[in-house]
């Protein structure tokens, strides 16, 4: 019996839809910021527009690790050998929604510099709020999937 | 600026300084800052299932 591949899809699924309300939420519904809003502040209507461009390649790749992560799933659903579990499914769900949070704070916010959470205050406690949660999803994540407690009787088969 | 609707692909004055805007910039550095988280986490999924394989 194997849980990797039920955590491996739950890592995708949970980068995709944690990418998914990053851009839906700040980007789109709050716009504290826009993808490149450090660099071409989205204060003139051109610059709104290309940030608009690069927030939708942003959300093309959110897209693209959900379905690879529904694909896992539909694959990790076929294998007799993997059990079925909530808990180690909502565990690779959390993982890899703070694994991303984390990798996305300090690649686009810290390292490159391209935006910020609250992109007037630039580099802010925000940013670090944003690294905290990603360290905290990603420790709720260790934590349900480490439990032992595999529902067996709902395996498919 | 004319203030008129336009989408990327149209030949607006407005559409046509965006495409400008979009090509002006360190294409490479974006696209880095796109693709790198992505593909970090895409590689950590991938070593999580790749071990189950080798079983």
């Amino acid at each position: 019996m194997t849980r990797r591949p039920l955590i491996a899809a739950g890592l995708l699924l949970g980068a995709g839809l944690g990418g998914f309300i990053d851009g839906i939420v700040f980007h789109q519904i709050l716009q504290l910021h826009g993808m490149l809003s450090a660099r071409l502040p989205t204060d003139t209507l051109v610059n709104a527009k290309i940030n608009m461009v690069w927030d939708g390649v942003f959300h093309c790749l959110t897209w693209l690790m959900t379905a690879l992560g529904v694909s896992m799933l539909w694959g990790a659903a076929r294998r007799a050998d993997v059990p079925w579990s909530g808990r180690t499914f909502v565990g690779g769900l959390f993982g890899g929604w703070g694994l991303f949070n984390f990798v996305e704070g300090v690649i686009d916010h810290h390292l490159l510099g391209i935006h910020h959470v609250v992109e007037r205050l630039g580099v802010s406690v925000y940013d670090y709020a944003f690294l905290g949660s990603g360290v905290a999803f990603m420790t709720l994540g260790a934590v349900l999937v480490s439990q032992r407690a595999i529902s067996k009787s709902a395996t498919p088969t | 600026m004319e203030l008129v609707f336009a989408c990327t692909m149209c030949h607006s004055d407005l559409a046509g300084q965006i495409r400008a805007g979009l090509l002006a910039g360190d294409l490479w550095r974006e696209a880095a800052a796109m693709l790198l988280p992505f593909f970090i986490v895409l590689a950590i999924a991938l070593s999580v299932r790749e071990r189950s394989v080798q079983r």
